[in-house]
Order: structure tokens, then sequence, then C-alpha cells
């Protein structure tokens, strides 16, 4: 019995993290899209990318828009939680869920 | 007495405003957009009309694809607790010392882009992807299946692989409240310990399941990414419609009832859920 779980646990964390892996590893395929695994490994798109200014730029952007997001989440965030829940939504429920659901939302 | 109040509305005041201003007043424009329409040269007429709503009721396209979006979340839902809630349980009661590290490992996969994860599945199914490269090698199939890629299929596994985190947290949470004496005095009892999992553990188990379930279902129910890059167009979903009605379409009245018909659902499923969840607590 303790054997059968733990064999499903690691095939649940083979489905959550074989996928990621699949990523990683093909970003070291020379073909580019299709054969798996990779007949020839190459770190070339890697060169390529950190010759790439535009996708620096994008990656600068991307904290850049993080950053002010942890700022600014932090500031309303924290009050939110510290007193308007019980203030605002004594009977809590709905909307505590709701604003969950658009956090995560807003994030995919 | 009157001083804390006081504060406590001064402090209650950023995320108010912020709600008001970016929840509230939205939700607000889109229900009005939801009565204009369009005049024959793509400009909005701020006259309210039932129009759109009309519209809505009487193209089956509307409802074919919100009962296709509902049948994707509905199986999202029970893969993700077919295969959550085994992990949940090996984690509360199994995992021993390795329980924090194997629960972050839950986590983690959370962190990483949304869009990554669906173009590893892209990766995965494609015609030369890894599953039939696979399937080739070791003869299961002559052809590569190109059934795999863009197919409601595709579309359900990449957002089980998404949320099934969603449903391990909540359940790992009501696994660890449930008081260890329960347990020990059903077994105390002559329960087996598979009584003891049917008649105890799942029951108190029920509201971490709901709120995983409902997070499952409703973040799969308005996914519109998903659909975009696995599904064809057998796997258009209710999302993607109003994408394209307020994008490509432009035509955002239409967009904005559609809008606020998965609103009122989204609503109405979460107040039941909540109604369900109060109820089993007190059971």
């Amino acid at each position: 019995m303790k054997a059968l779980s733990r064999v499903y646990a690691a095939a649940v964390y083979a489905f959550l993290y074989l996928p990621i892996l699949v990523l990683v590893v093909y970003s070291f395929n020379l073909d580019g899209v299709g054969g798996f695994p990779p007949h020839h490994w190459t770190l070339k798109w890697y060169r390529i990318l950190f010759d790439d200014a535009a996708m620096w730029n994008a990656v600068g952007n991307s904290t850049i828009v993080a950053l002010s997001t942890v700022v600014l989440s932090m500031l309303i965030g924290f009050s939110g939680g510290l007193r308007a829940r019980s203030l605002l939504f004594p009977r809590q429920g709905c909307f505590s869920t709701a604003g969950a659901v658009a956090a995560d939302r807003s994030r995919a | 007495m009157r001083g804390t109040r006081l504060s406590a509305w001064l402090v209650a005041l950023p995320p108010f405003a912020w709600i008001a201003v970016f929840l509230f007043a939205p939700y607000c424009l889109l229900f009005a957009y939801s009565f204009w329409s369009l005049d024959a040269g793509q400009q909005v007429l701020r006259h309210a009309t039932l129009e759109n709503y009309l519209h809505l009721a009487t193209t089956p396209l509307y409802l074919t694809v919100i009962l296709r979006s509902m049948r994707i979340a509905f199986s999202v839902v029970l893969l993700s607790l077919l295969i959550g809630y085994p992990l949940a349980c090996f984690l509360v009661f199994q995992a021993g010392k390795y329980r924090r590290i194997l629960y972050q490992a839950v986590i983690i996969p959370l962190w990483i882009s949304y869009l990554v994860r669906a173009y590893a599945w892209k990766v995965i199914f494609g015609n030369e992807g890894v599953l039939n490269t696979l399937l080739l090698w070791c003869h299961a199939t002559r052809h590569p299946l190109g059934f795999l890629l863009y197919s409601p299929f595709a579309v359900i596994v990449t957002l089980t692989h998404i949320y099934v985190p969603f449903v391990v947290l909540p359940v790992v949470a009501a696994l660890e409240k449930i008081p260890h004496e329960l347990l020990e005095s059903s077994s105390d009892l002559g329960a087996t310990a598979w009584q003891t999992f049917i008649r105890v553990i799942v029951p108190l188990s029920l509201p971490g399941v709901l709120s995983g379930a409902t997070f499952a279902f409703l973040l799969s129910f308005g996914d519109f990414l998903s659909p975009l890059l696995l599904g064809g167009p057998s796997s258009v979903m209710i999302a993607n419609i109003v994408a394209n009605l307020f994008g490509a379409d432009y035509n955002w009245p239409l967009g904005a009832a559609v809008a606020v018909l998965i609103l009122v659902m989204v609503l109405v499923i979460l107040s039941i859920t909540q109604r369900l969840e109060r109820r089993w607590r007190v059971a």
C-alpha cells in the first residue's frame, strides 16, 4: 500500500514536471521544432538569446512591470488584508473567493 | 472606539478605492455596453436595447460553445480531483519528513508562466512531438497520431496540468484540519483503514474538495489561452468568443453581453458552492 502510494505520487510529480523538462531539453535541440529526443545538441539558441537586444529589452520591461506590481499590490493588498475584509464583507464568502479568482485571471 | 473605527476605514480605503475603480466601474461599463448596439458604420449607439441578448438567445452557436466550455471545465475538475486528491492524501498522511519539500514541489509549477507550460504541451502533442515519437518508437502506432494536438483532449490535459495544484492545496488544508484523535478513535472502534477513509476522511475533506473544484472549474471555464494554442475549431471556448468579439469583430456591445452572461453564470456557481460549503462545514 505504501509503495503503491509512492509510485502514484511519483507519477503525479512526473505529470507536473516532465512537460517543463521537455521544454528545457528542446532548448538544446539543433533541429528546431520536431524530433525527440534531439539528434543534435547545441547551445546555438542560447547564443542567439544572449545576442538579442530586443529580447533583453523585453526582459527589462517584464522586470519593471513585476516590481511595480509587487509594490502596488503590497500597498493595496496589505491594508486590504489588515482590515478591509472584516469591515466591508463581514460575512465573507462570495466576495473573497471572487477576489481570489479575479487575481488569478489577471495573472494569466 | 470611534477613533479606531475611523482609522480602520482609512486603512480600508486603498483596497476599497481599488475595487471601486478597477473592478466595480469596469463591470458597470461592461453592463452598460451590453445594452448598447452598433450602427452601420461600426459606431457604438448609446441607446438601451435588448438586441444583444436576443441575438445570444436566438443563435445556437453561443449555447453550443457555453456547453462545450462547461464540459471541458467539468472534465478538468474530474481529472484534477482524480490526480490531486490521492496526492493530497499522500502528502498529509504518508510523506513523512519529506512533506514540506514535496508540498513546495506542488506549488513551484505555479510560478512557471502559464504560457510556457501551454507551449510545453504543444511540443508534447505535436505530430513530431514527444508523445508521437514515443508511440512510434515502441510500435504502438505506425503513423503519428494527428488528433492529439488541436483537440479538446489537448486543452483538457493542459488545463488539468495547470489546475492540479489548485485542487491539491485546499484539499491538503482540509485534510490537515482533521484532528488526529478522530482517526485514532475510528480505528479504536474497529473501523478498517478503508472505512476510516470513506466515513471520516472523505466527508471532512469535502470543503477543501469543493473549493479546489470551484477554482479549477471557474478558471478552466473562462480560459482562452489553452484553446487558442492547443485547441482546434472543435474546442473553441466561450472566452475565445469574447476575445474575438472585442478584437477582430470589433463588436463590443455583443462581447459585453456574452461577458455579462459569463459573469452571471460564475456568480451563480459561486453562490451555490458557498452555500454547499457552509452546509458541509456544519455537518
